[in-house]
């Protein structure tokens, strides 16, 4: 006891936060998991990527509209890392400029859906059994009936086509699923007891919901935006295949594979570079969020 | 003493584990064991490392994450390492769990789950001497309407009975040695009364060898001939049953007899200050002296062996015998 | 004469179920005088809990009334109290680190009672001063403030629960089972500071336990539950020298006890059998005539009335 109590009191004088250590702690068992690791870094590199791409790609002019027909169809090389398609142009240096957006999108479609998904949710699950709760439930679970990408579509060709409609038709689709996952969250934390003494105790609602309850769930919404991210990519990705979203002569990486494919199977790197690409973004966030969940859920016992 | 003719015999085991802050020393190096036909207890608080020996014992600790170091386990001579001592852990040991809802599968109707082991323990017999043997079974624990209990799922019996059902199915493997961890603490008061009562009945009957593992020091008075307590890893006082609850040496055993309310109304003693030490970076000297009223210097510095007193006890402690007023 | 803190008079709760209607309490009347410690013991199943759950208005009763003080009638559920009368009656939980929010600091769960129950706006300080006073008085260091519940010891966590109960000011507290969850070693402290808090703060108390030993250490009087009833109320001295109910005689001979002396102070003639029913088919009569030994015919038959056996010492039975 004393030695601990010592132990304490040298941690308080020394300014240690209780929250910095525990990050500390969280930290070393996720740096402990070479897959989460590996994960980390790839989102890391995605991100650099995204946001220098316009300076730090050896052909920036190529994400246009250029045609130097001379030099079409080369395959990968020191010059042309990942080749060129039939315009001549760089593909690695379009792959890049199209993670930038593949990105974007993605971000965009979570800034939208986890905030109106989350505040569905704790409305939902704190009224359980009203009928306010059954009504956003009921809607909830129209919107999960439909598969996403249709929906995103959908959307997509109702409205003008592009880049920020692109990322409102996929956030259409991916509400629900935080709606979901936050009502469930929230009744089950209704029978904690530290939340049923805060009821009996009369503190009002909107103080249970945001300062009681939110920071139980905020480790679970965030293991879940990461896992999304990969999803969301993809989903992007899919519908720039089929021509919607970011439009061309702007690269994406969707539209790249798409593109491709008529040349396959001379001209391969056309459609599996930016492939890869996909597949490793989806990955690299898949990774960190598994290793986010690992941490988080076990800092919560 | 004749090491064959032990039940359990464990020598010098020492658990640690690794985590962030560093190394966990729970166990240091522990040894007790067990007769045939004797039936000793295990005190000690939450995370003083009891179940961690019983798991030890039973050959089903995890390693790793546990880095164990011993001399010796063995059950009945044999020890528990390697293929061979698993098989003959499995014959010769079986545990009775404090949660009795968890250790029977709710899936299936007792009767399954009973077959099942008696399918293992006396394969190629006909359903209907399975059925009789199961009979006899719950039989045996006293089970009311045994027909009916038979055909329940876990849920559909109420705890005492669910307990009635894991002694039954213990009692059905014809074991040398059982291990009860914690057996009545999720029960009720009355129905704690009358296990601990077949427990001992039957154990006297069959003459096995028990542990009965509590927190719950009436329990262990109720139905053993010799105890072992133990604070944070350490035994620190071994005797007759009888004579350590008259006159306890070892000052956590004093203070933790202090501390329980007794029916005589004389007031709560005021428990013993503090808590039990981190298992990190561990005191160097007695892990009790932090919370002990005869802590001295030498406490702090050197660990107290297990030693024997004149009375046949065998205290841990540097100052036993020194019966200060506590 | 003393006032009443509590009165309860045929206080019924009934649950729907799926399996029919369960009744939880069935018409049980006491009350808890001013200043007094007042066990309710039983085991599981007996409504123990639910009696507790309805004081502090987790539920209202389906029959029966609830009554603060002599004069504010509380037999309703607690959105519909009352601020002032939240503030009044607190609840401490049996399980010290479920009634944590682990994403709180001490200091913040604290200052939640602090500022509700102020009446007015704190300041931050004041707040501080507040919740170090009342951390004080618990024994809790200061630099607890910072720590979040998992990083400390169950017993501590359950003193953070008493305090946070005590940040309100209340004139009386729900125990429900404080201690059940706790090493021997760290009942013993928290019940003798519980015992401590109650005469500094002028404090009553409603302990809810299933251990008769520590209500004979802590109590003032005591009623003893079985299947939603009362079966025997006393003052605690005279309950254990002399217990009349044959269901509490036998949970008094259940106890494992550490002495012969003991051994010696409990009902000899008299042994644990049978289960405890389900409330959910109770038997008929008596809900305690299948496990008793000294049953007649009416037993199974009428529900006996509560008697007064001798002044103060109330029982249950057809039998006495």
């Amino acid at each position: 006891m004393m030695t601990k109590e010592l132990k304490a009191n040298a941690a308080v004088e020394q300014g240690q936060n209780p929250r910095i250590e525990s990050l500390k702690k969280s930290w070393y068992k996720f740096s402990r998991n070479p897959l989460s690791m590996l994960g980390l870094v790839v989102v890391l590199a995605v991100v650099f990527v995204a946001v220098f791409a316009p300076y730090i790609v050896p052909y920036p002019e190529d994400a246009g509209l250029t045609t130097k027909i001379a030099e079409s169809f080369q395959g990968p090389s020191a010059i042309h890392l990942a080749g060129t398609d039939e315009y001549g142009r760089d593909v690695f240096s379009r792959m890049l400029i199209g993670t930038r957006s593949s990105l974007v999108i993605g971000l965009l479609v979570l800034a939208i859906s986890v905030p109106l998904g989350v505040i569905l949710g704790l409305v939902a699950g704190y009224y359980k059994g009203k009928l306010i709760s059954r009504l956003i439930m009921w809607v909830t679970e129209l919107f999960m009936a439909i598969p996403p990408l249709i929906l995103a579509m959908v959307v997509c060709t109702m409205f003008t086509n592009g880049y920020l409609f692109a990322a409102i038709g996929i956030a259409v689709a991916w509400w629900p699923w935080y709606t979901r996952m936050t009502y469930n969250m929230v009744t089950s934390l209704s029978n904690e007891l530290y939340i049923v003494y805060t009821e009996l105790s009369g503190v009002k609602v909107l103080k249970i919901l945001l300062s009681e309850m939110l920071p139980n769930i905020t480790s679970s919404i965030v293991t879940k935006m990461s896992l999304d991210m990969g999803s969301i990519i993809l989903t992007a990705s899919s519908m720039s295949f089929v021509g919607l979203g970011v439009q061309p002569p702007e690269p994406s990486l969707g539209a790249m594979v798409s593109d491709g494919i008529q040349y396959l199977p001379e001209f391969w790197w056309l459609t599996v570079m930016p492939a890869i690409v996909v597949v490793l973004i989806v990955l690299g966030f898949n990774l960190l969020g598994d290793g986010l969940n690992d941490v988080l859920s076990v800092e919560e016992k | 003493m004749e090491k064959k003719n032990l039940a359990l015999n464990i020598e010098n085991l020492s658990v640690k584990y690794k985590i962030y802050e560093g190394i966990l020393e729970v166990i240091p190096g522990l040894s007790m064991h067990v007769e045939q036909a004797e039936r000793v207890g295990l005190i000690g608080e939450t995370g003083c490392g009891k179940t961690t020996v019983l798991k030890s014992a039973a050959a089903v600790l995890q390693s790793p994450p546990a880095i164990v170091h011993k001399d010796a386990i063995e059950v009945c001579g044999v020890s528990v390492d390697g293929k061979k001592g698993l098989r003959s852990v499995r014959r010769n040991v079986s545990m009775i769990f404090q949660d009795p809802s968890s250790s029977l599968n709710p899936t299936l109707k007792i009767s399954t789950q009973m077959t099942d082991i008696l399918k293992s323990q006396f394969p190629g017999k006909r359903k209907a001497e399975y059925g009789q043997m199961m009979l006899d079974a719950l039989d045996s624990v006293s089970m009311p309407a045994p027909e009916r209990v038979l055909g329940s799922y876990p849920v559909q019996l109420s705890g005492g009975m669910r307990q009635r059902v894991c002694i039954a199915m213990a009692l059905m493997k014809d074991t040398n040695l059982m291990l009860a961890d914690e057996p009545t603490t999720a029960l009720d008061v009355t129905i704690e009364e009358q296990i601990l009562d077949l427990l001992d009945k039957l154990v006297r009957e069959k003459k096995k060898s028990l542990i009965l593992v509590s927190h719950a020091l009436g329990a262990i008075r109720k139905i053993t001939d010799r105890v072992y307590v133990m604070y944070a890893g350490n035994v620190v006082e071994v005797g007759k049953t009888k004579e350590v609850f008259e006159h306890p040496h070892h000052p956590y055993t004093i203070g933790l007899m202090a501390a329980t309310p007794k029916l005589t109304g004389s007031g709560i003693a005021d428990g013993i200050a503090g808590d039990i030490p981190s298992y990190i970076n561990p005191p160097k000297g007695c892990r009790f002296a932090s919370r002990c009223p005869r802590c001295t210097q030498e406490c702090l510095e050197a660990p107290p062996i297990l030693a024997d007193m004149e009375d046949g006890r065998q205290v841990a402690c540097h100052h036993a015998g020194e019966e200060a007023a506590v | 004469m003393s006032e009443n803190v509590i009165q309860i008079k045929n206080l019924t709760k009934q649950f729907k179920t799926k399996f029919g209607t369960l009744t939880a309490v069935d018409d049980v009347s006491f009350d808890i005088r001013r200043g007094e410690n007042f066990g309710l013991v039983g085991e599981s199943g007996s409504g123990k809990s639910t009696i507790g759950s309805m004081i502090v208005g987790t539920y209202g009763p389906t029959s029966g009334s609830i009554t603060f003080r002599d004069e504010i009638d509380i037999s309703r559920s607690s959105q519909s109290r009352e601020p002032s009368l939240k503030q009044q009656i607190q609840l401490v939980f049996q399980d010290p680190g479920g009634s944590l929010n682990p994403r709180k600091t001490i200091r913040q769960i604290l200052s939640v009672p602090v500022q509700l129950y102020a009446g007015k706006r704190l300041t931050t300080a004041e707040v501080e001063a507040r919740i170090k006073g009342i951390l004080e008085q618990v024994g809790l260091p200061v630099h607890y403030l910072d720590k979040y519940p998992r990083a400390i010891g169950g017993g501590e966590k359950q003193l953070v629960c008493v305090a946070r109960a005590l940040a309100a000011n209340p004139q009386f507290i729900v125990l429900d089972e404080p201690t059940s969850a706790l090493d021997v070693s760290i009942q013993a402290k928290i019940t003798n500071k519980l015992i401590e808090l109650q005469k500094k703060n002028d404090l009553s108390y409603l302990f809810i336990t299933h251990n008769l030993c520590l209500v004979r250490n802590m109590c003032d009087r005591l009623a003893v539950m079985y299947l939603g009833s009362i079966c025997e109320y006393a003052d605690t001295a005279e309950f254990f020298e002399n217990p009349r109910h044959p269901y509490t005689q036998m949970l008094l001979a259940s106890i494992p006890v550490l002495s012969d002396e003991e051994e010696r102070l409990k009902p000899q003639k008299i042994k644990s059998i049978g289960e405890i029913p389900s409330p959910l088919n109770k038997p008929k009569g008596c809900p305690f005539h299948p496990r008793c030994p000294f049953k007649k015919d009416i037993c199974s038959q009428d529900t006996p009335q509560m008697r007064e056996v001798s002044p103060g010492h109330f029982a249950c039975c057809h039998c006495i």
